[in-house]
């Protein structure tokens, strides 16, 4: 019989995230309870056994199983050893003390991913976080999208991957690309083409090419080692330092570079020309906005969310529509997060008079054009998501629930007659671009379905539209209802990824898309 | 003297490990601990349990380290740690369990796995793992403590398994 409750207060501790009224509890129970400061050491014992396990794994000892008796010694000790007299006892303390002073100088010091220390090789210090279309060399690791990389060299012959250092660095690689993960905050980049984005967080981060190393500042910048052996290091926000010597060992007085500027740096360190930023020469690793969304969650607090006649709302930032309560936990449905959750329930209003509606909706219009300056003529694209969750049964079985995110172009307005127009390819005034997702609900109220909908915002869009759909597949019209389902959470992000400009190069490597829709239109008058 | 505390080395830390509720303070502690078990040798009573007054060193030094913190969410009060180290399990880590744990790990899906990883092998904090996984702090944890329940019983499950 395990008590959860207890259980959830004893994880939070392991955890090290504990509220003060829960480290409180926690405290009066096992001051109390020789029972509970058993189960203490239940769950305990699991968290000290893992974390043995896994650091003698990280120090590269024994494999991990069947692992004989060893005489491992605290990290601390090995970074005190030089010139620390507190080790007289060990010297005094015979042949055991020797050995695992032995065993134990001779381990390699622990990856640390606070400190700057020098690579050790073991512990992770990247992760692979995107993968397109790659292709690794023969006896290059085959790596997947999500996998942590320790210290090692890579070869990717085609394709684009993207790796964020654990210091905070992005990169963004393109294949054919020869390059080598140093440690959480460097890396060597033999050949091809890759770029960084470095958050202030992770100021230092460098690039090591043969001729030359790039130490960031606060920025993003591009590399490229041609094959012809120079490097160019391209600047496109804040400033680097390039010092020309790199891998080849020397290093040669420092040049500054700021945004947009660009050097490169011929095989022979100390050639240096000053050459033209491009960023669209480069794989820009994609960089996500923190947009608070206008009309947050189901709150209480949310913005005005008052009656629209069951139309989109003609305001900007409210969620409108459908009638709809913001609740709190209802028919076993707990809010995902906060304390209340919006509970859909009637269908919107139908566009054909007399006909019954097929859909419960709620909208929400997003100005874009405050956004806009930060778009840095890069490729844009917005996720909406939400949770949804319903009620189980045959009342309900037939809904679905739905995310539609569309923008549109100047002129339009937020109100239903653009919602309207939103799919008539035919007419001024259709949405730029439009992407929606369904899912259909379990039948389980304990569980949350998160559906997300990614869309592009076109370089002209000023208007975002965001809806939370049930639709019912119920043949008889009077008989649709909408209100075992809830919606909880909804979140926008925006990415920016490749760098779109005019010149030459992007513009032929742009033809060889398909023309979106938007790009089609925009040459109307 | 250094014999034994190099046997009991992984209980020790066990118990500094269990009682912190993080990594980062925990080889120093340990280290503090040795120093103290070196310092107070004479002190030890040959034939009683030598774990138990090793526990009674630890428990200290936890607490010494622990003045330093101000909140009391991130501590133990010195009552609640001199009850848990007086209720300790005092024999060694079962090497089996730390064998069965290998094949354990390796049924983990692939997130809770990068998860544990993250937290026990590199020590980051929730919060941190949260960001880089882009997770938020909560599902971080709740996620660190199935998979440690996970564990636990796919531990159980493989011993009961070997001893039949």
């Amino acid at each position: 019989m395990t008590d959860e409750s207890l259980d959830r207060l004893i994880d939070a501790h392991l955890n090290g995230e504990m509220t003060e009224a829960e480290r409180h509890e926690l405290e009066e129970r096992l001051l109390h309870s020789a029972a509970d400061r058993a189960r203490f050491w239940q769950l305990a014992e699991t968290h000290a056994v893992l974390h043995e396990a896994l650091q003698r794994q990280q120090a590269g000892s024994a494999p991990l199983a069947g692992i004989l008796p060893r005489v491992p010694l605290p990290v601390a000790w090995s970074r005190r050893l030089t010139g620390s007299r507190r080790w007289m006892p060990f010297a005094v303390g015979g042949c055991v003390a020797l050995l695992a002073l032995l065993v134990w100088a001779m381990r390699p010091a622990p990856q640390s991913h606070r400190g700057g220390e020098a690579p050790s090789g073991r512990g992770y210090v990247a992760e692979l976080r995107r993968v397109d279309g790659a292709v690794w060399a023969p006896g290059s690791p085959r790596l997947e999208e999500g996998q942590m990389l320790r210290a090692s060299a890579l070869k990717l012959v085609a394709g684009r991957v993207e790796l964020r250092f654990f210091d905070g660095a992005t990169v963004a690689l393109q294949g054919p690309a020869g390059f080598h993960v140093l440690s959480e905050d460097r890396m060597l980049l033999e050949s091809g083409v890759a770029s960084a984005d470095v958050p202030p967080s992770a100021v230092g981060f460098t690039i090591v090419t043969p001729e030359s190393e790039v130490r960031d500042l606060g920025t993003r910048f591009g590399v490229a080692v041609k094959d012809s052996g120079v490097t160019e290091t391209h600047v496109f926000e804040g400033k680097v330092d390039v010092l020309p010597g790199g891998s080849s060992g020397e290093k040669g007085r420092p040049h500054r570079l700021l945004a947009p500027e660009a050097i490169a740096v011929g095989p022979q360190w100390g050639k240096v020309a000053t050459i033209e930023a491009r960023p669209a020469a480069f794989p820009l690793p994609v960089r996500s906005l923190e947009i608070a969304l206008p009309c947050r969650g189901f709150e209480l607090d949310a913005p005005a969310w008052g009656d629209s006649n069951g139309e989109p709302p003609r305001e900007f930032g409210v969620w409108g529509g459908a009638p709809c309560e913001h609740t709190g936990a209802q028919d076993g449905i707990v809010p995902r997060t906060g304390a209340r959750m919006l509970h859909f329930l009637e269908a919107s209003k139908s566009l054909t008079p007399g006909v019954h509606a097929l859909a419960s909706e709620r909208w929400c219009w997003i100005d874009l054009r405050p956004y806009r300056g930060q778009w840095q003529n890069r490729r844009v694209t917005a996720e909406f998501s939400a949770w949804f969750n319903n009620l189980p049964g045959d009342r309900h079985k037939l809904t679905a629930h739905r995310v539609i995110a569309a923008t549109f172009g100047p002129g339009s307005q937020p109100g239903p007659e653009t919602w309207w127009l939103r799919l008539d390819r035919k007419k001024p005034g259709c949405s730029l671009s439009n992407s929606e997702t369904e899912i259909r609900p379990d039948d389980d109220v304990t569980t949350w379905e998160r559906v997300a909908t990614t869309v592009t915002i076109p370089p002209d869009a000023e208007l975002l539209m965001l809806a939370v759909h049930i639709r019912s597949d119920e043949p008889d019209s009077a008989r649709r209802c909408y209100d075992g389902a809830y919606c909880d959470d909804p979140q926008l992000t925006i990415r920016l990824g490749e760098a779109i400009s005019p010149g030459p190069l992007a513009a032929a490597k742009k033809s060889k898309e398909p023309i979106p829709p938007s790009k089609q239109r925009k040459s109307r008058p | 003297m250094l014999e034994l505390f190099v046997r009991h080395q992984t209980r020790i830390k066990g118990l500094i490990v269990s009682l912190m509720g993080d990594f980062e303070a925990v080889p120093d502690v340990l280290q503090e601990t040795f120093l103290v078990v070196q310092r107070k040798a004479d002190e030890f009573e040959p034939g009683s349990s030598f774990i138990a007054w090793a526990f009674q060193i630890a428990r200290f030094q936890v607490m010494k380290a622990q003045a330093q913190r101000k909140r009391a969410a991130e501590r133990f009060s010195d009552a609640v740690l001199e009850a848990l180290a007086a209720s300790a399990p005092e024999e060694p880590f079962d090497e089996a369990k730390v064998s069965a744990l290998g094949n354990c790990l390796e049924k983990l899906a692939p997130q809770a796995r990068r998860m544990v990883d993250l937290f026990y092998q590199n020590e980051h904090k929730p919060r941190e793992i949260a960001q880089l996984m882009h997770w938020t702090p909560l599902a971080v944890s709740v996620a660190l403590s199935r998979a440690r329940k996970f564990l636990r019983e796919c531990i159980e499950h493989e011993l009961v398994r070997d001893n039949v």
